[in-house]
């Protein structure tokens, strides 16, 4: 089931009217309607591919019994072996087995010998990469001792399925999202109608600006030939738009919705566009799989503390694992690759680390701090292309169409309405930047007239120009 | 909870009755869509739009719209012979790639499409329209919205002189793109389309229950598309042909008539030189042919 869907629009109130009215007695009782409320919400795509994340709870349910119950280090490690080889099995299966089959091919080629692979022909199931890292990360929670296995069957089968985060995330670490499973919750006004925002904000970007600049962008990088420089250069800057919009209207929506049944979701975004270096970016951008990446792979293999030359190859190392864990191609992996080439480089460059609000409390921010956001996002517009790109050779046929001689010409298509949208919403964040999502209020002196006029504005521009049903872009991933 | 709820239901019951507000002024105050003096009328999507030049024919109109889709043209047409009795000839566009399931896909569904849907939902009655989304699983809100609620402000569609200047240089990569997207799925080539032949069907069935001369046109393509078109469309396209052609309907099938790259904007669509070729051509058919005659094929 997708937000931007009538489906949704009709199952969120019932499913809300249940919990609070019907369910609202016993805990155990919210958490039951929770997880059918996410199996309903899942198999509505595909009711099939339920199983896999049955099975996949089962398992970590399973081994995390057992590792409470453990003391050899052996058995331990034997009990969280079985874990992460059934949930990399699956992402492996279903996402990256024919990556690595033709990638073996051709390195067999290059050796002179012909090997055909054996491809597989599957559907990559919707969310498979975050619920599985989630999972992940509570299994190596709980060998690491920093978590209790949950006993209560309900409250962790709900935990791993929860729907507003399910297929899209925030990856939610079992230390934070566990506990609230079994903490009972008391419906609070300002957190419920603060989430109503947050999903009106999160539709707003999903469906008329990230919906609207796809129109454009789909069609500019679907035809390499017809257009002027600035053109692609206009693509590939509106992509940057696309895809932030997309997915971060996607977790206003997940946070939002979750709020609405008193939880609450890590950010997800802190609007990455304002950042002042690559390293304040991540830690604006997809916040939660940097920090998964950071925390699993990043700091055990030694982070900061055996010098800059191993720290550059760990950065490397946790990068390019978060470019491929985006998809089954060269593409992810080279954009992670740059992007931690670029960390390096700051790494080395002794950079000090931006921290706090860009011009907290001022208008606007200074020409150098103007100058660091435009490099900064330059830089991660320029990589997006190759994300973007079906292949290397893609990407750089896609540059060589920028670096064209009418590049500093008026491009040849103006995508007006795109344009005006992403400038607008790009300006409201920058407005808000200091708070949680663009349409939090805190202490705030607009009047209740002006307030609720700019919602029901943002809802006709939803009606006007919202593309219905148009998939979000993470869900392939 | 119930001031969370109370402000809720004032917020959302505003909304909605505004909306009905709209949708009740817009239904018995609304313009009439489109106003049609003439006896002819041109229907179906771009390659007729760019094809059927409307100079050429007197007492005509061009009514053919940019990803027009069958089911629309059904509606728009059923709308029109209730309102406009002096219509008495209807051409309709019948290509290749009308005929694969990428088309029943397009509809109220992917957004490119989906935009020219719109202004044919709008012919529909609430309940018909109803009907139609329901049956399709799909529903675009902006389209339901604007076709719905706020059709005012929807300008005639009739699209005069709109033909591509563009001419000559013919991409293949374009091409390429061109059959990928109309006749395969996932490099697959497409199966039939269901959605769309029904209503190819019920157009028919219309111009036959209210006695309307029906022409089916199937405008020049240029040869390099006819290579690479599956054949499996191009024999079902016969297949059709030859029945309607047995319920009494006039097919003109200009396929292959139309070589040089110079009448192309681009591999389906005409320039504006060629839209004057077929034009001409399917005006020297009527003049020929006065009345159309019934059970015929013009190739």
């Amino acid at each position: 089931m997708l937000f931007n869907s009538i489906d949704f629009a009709l199952f969120l109130p019932i499913v809300f009217g249940l919990y609070w009215f019907v369910f609202h007695k016993k805990l155990n009782r919210q958490n039951l309607l929770l997880l059918i409320a996410s199996y309903t919400f899942y198999g509505w795509w595909d009711w099939r591919f339920l199983s896999l994340i049955i099975f996949s709870s089962c398992v970590d349910y399973l081994v995390a019994q057992a590792l409470g119950r453990q003391n050899n280090l052996v058995k331990r490690k034997q009990l969280l072996a079985i874990s992460l080889a059934v949930n990399i099995g699956f992402l492996g299966f279903f996402k990256y087995y024919n990556f690595f089959a033709e990638s073996f091919a051709s390195a067999f080629t290059l050796f002179g010998q012909d090997f055909e692979p054996n491809r597989l022909t599957v559907i990559l199931p919707v969310g498979i990469s975050f619920y599985t890292f989630q999972t992940m990360s509570y299994s190596i929670d709980v060998y690491r001792r920093k978590l209790k296995p949950e006993k209560n069957v309900i409250s962790f089968f709900s935990f791993v399925s929860f729907f507003p985060q399910l297929v899209a995330g925030p990856i939610e670490r079992a230390s934070h999202l566990l506990p609230q499973f079994n903490k009972n919750r008391v419906f609070e006004y300002d957190k419920a109608s603060d989430g109503l925002r947050q999903i009106l904000w999160g539709l707003t970007k999903k469906m008329v600006v990230a919906d609207q600049c796809a129109i454009f962008v789909n069609e500019i990088f679907g035809s390499h030939t017809e257009h002027s420089g600035s053109t692609f250069l206009l693509a590939a800057i509106l992509f940057a738009v696309q895809i932030y919009c997309d997915f971060s209207g996607y977790s206003d929506v997940a946070i939002g919705t979750a709020r609405l049944f008193g939880f609450n979701l890590t950010q997800n975004f802190a609007f990455p566009f304002f950042s002042r270096d690559i390293a304040e970016f991540w830690r604006r951008w997809h916040i939660s799989l940097f920090n998964w990446c950071k925390d699993y792979i990043y700091i055990p293999l030694g982070g900061s503390r055996k010098g800059k030359s191993k720290q550059a190859l760990f950065a490397l190392t946790a990068y390019g694992t978060l470019g491929l864990w985006h998809g089954a191609n060269f593409t992810f992996i080279l954009f992670g690759l740059l992007h931690g080439v670029a960390y390096i480089f700051l790494v080395f460059a002794d950079t000090k680390k931006k921290v706090g609000i860009i011009s907290q409390g001022k208008l606007f921010p200074s020409l150098r701090e103007v100058l660091q956001m435009a490099i900064t996002f330059t830089f991660f517009f320029f990589t997006l292309i190759i994300f973007r790109s079906d292949s290397i050779q893609d990407a750089f046929l896609y540059y060589q169409n920028i670096l064209s001689l009418d590049l500093f010409t008026m491009p040849t298509s103006m995508p007006k309405k795109s344009l005006l949208f992403a400038v607008t919403c790009i300006t409201i964040e920058w407005f808000q930047r200091d708070k949680q999502h663009a349409l939090e209020i805190v202490e705030t002196k607009i009047p209740a007239v002006i307030r609720y006029g700019f919602y029901y504005f943002l809802i006709y521009m939803i009606l006007l120009h919202g593309i219905n049903q148009a998939e979000f872009v993470y869900f392939q991933f | 909870m119930k001031r969370f709820l109370r402000k809720a239901a004032i917020f959302f019951g505003i909304l909605v009755a505004t909306q009905l507000l709209f949708f009740t002024f817009n239904r018995v105050y609304g313009p009439t869509l489109i106003d049609v003096k003439e006896h002819m009328v041109f229907m179906g999507n771009s390659m007729v739009r760019r094809s059927m030049n409307p100079e050429y024919f007197k007492d005509s109109k061009n009514l053919g719209a940019k990803g027009e889709l069958y089911i629309s043209t059904y509606h728009k047409l059923k709308y029109l012979l209730e309102r406009f009795s002096q219509i008495d000839t209807v051409v309709v566009g019948f290509s290749y790639l009308e005929l694969a399931d990428n088309v029943d896909r397009r509809f109220l569904y992917q957004e490119k499409s989906g935009r020219y849907i719109r202004n044919s939902l709008a012919y529909m009655s609430p309940k018909v329209f109803y009907k139609e989304t329901m049956a399709s699983g799909k529903m675009i809100l902006s389209n339901v919205y604007q076709s719905e609620f706020l059709y005012p402000k929807f300008k005639d569609p009739v699209f005069i002189n709109g033909f591509g200047k563009k001419t000559g240089h013919l991409d293949p990569n374009e091409l390429e793109s061109i059959l990928l997207e109309n006749f395969y799925t996932e490099e697959e080539i497409s199966s039939f389309a269901t959605t769309n032949i029904k209503y190819l069907h019920k157009i028919v069935d219309l111009c036959l229950e209210k006695d309307k001369t029906l022409v089916l046109i199937t405008s020049p393509q240029h040869p390099d598309y006819l290579d690479k078109v599956p054949k499996k469309f191009v024999s079902y396209h016969t297949q059709l042909s030859k029945l309607f052609k047995e319920k009494g309907i006039t097919l003109i099938n200009m396929v292959d008539m139309l070589a040089d790259s110079q009448y192309y904007a681009d591999h389906v669509h005409l320039s504006y030189t060629g839209s004057i070729e077929v034009s001409k051509k399917v005006k020297s058919v009527f003049e020929e042919y006065k009345g159309l005659n019934k059970q015929t094929e013009y190739e």
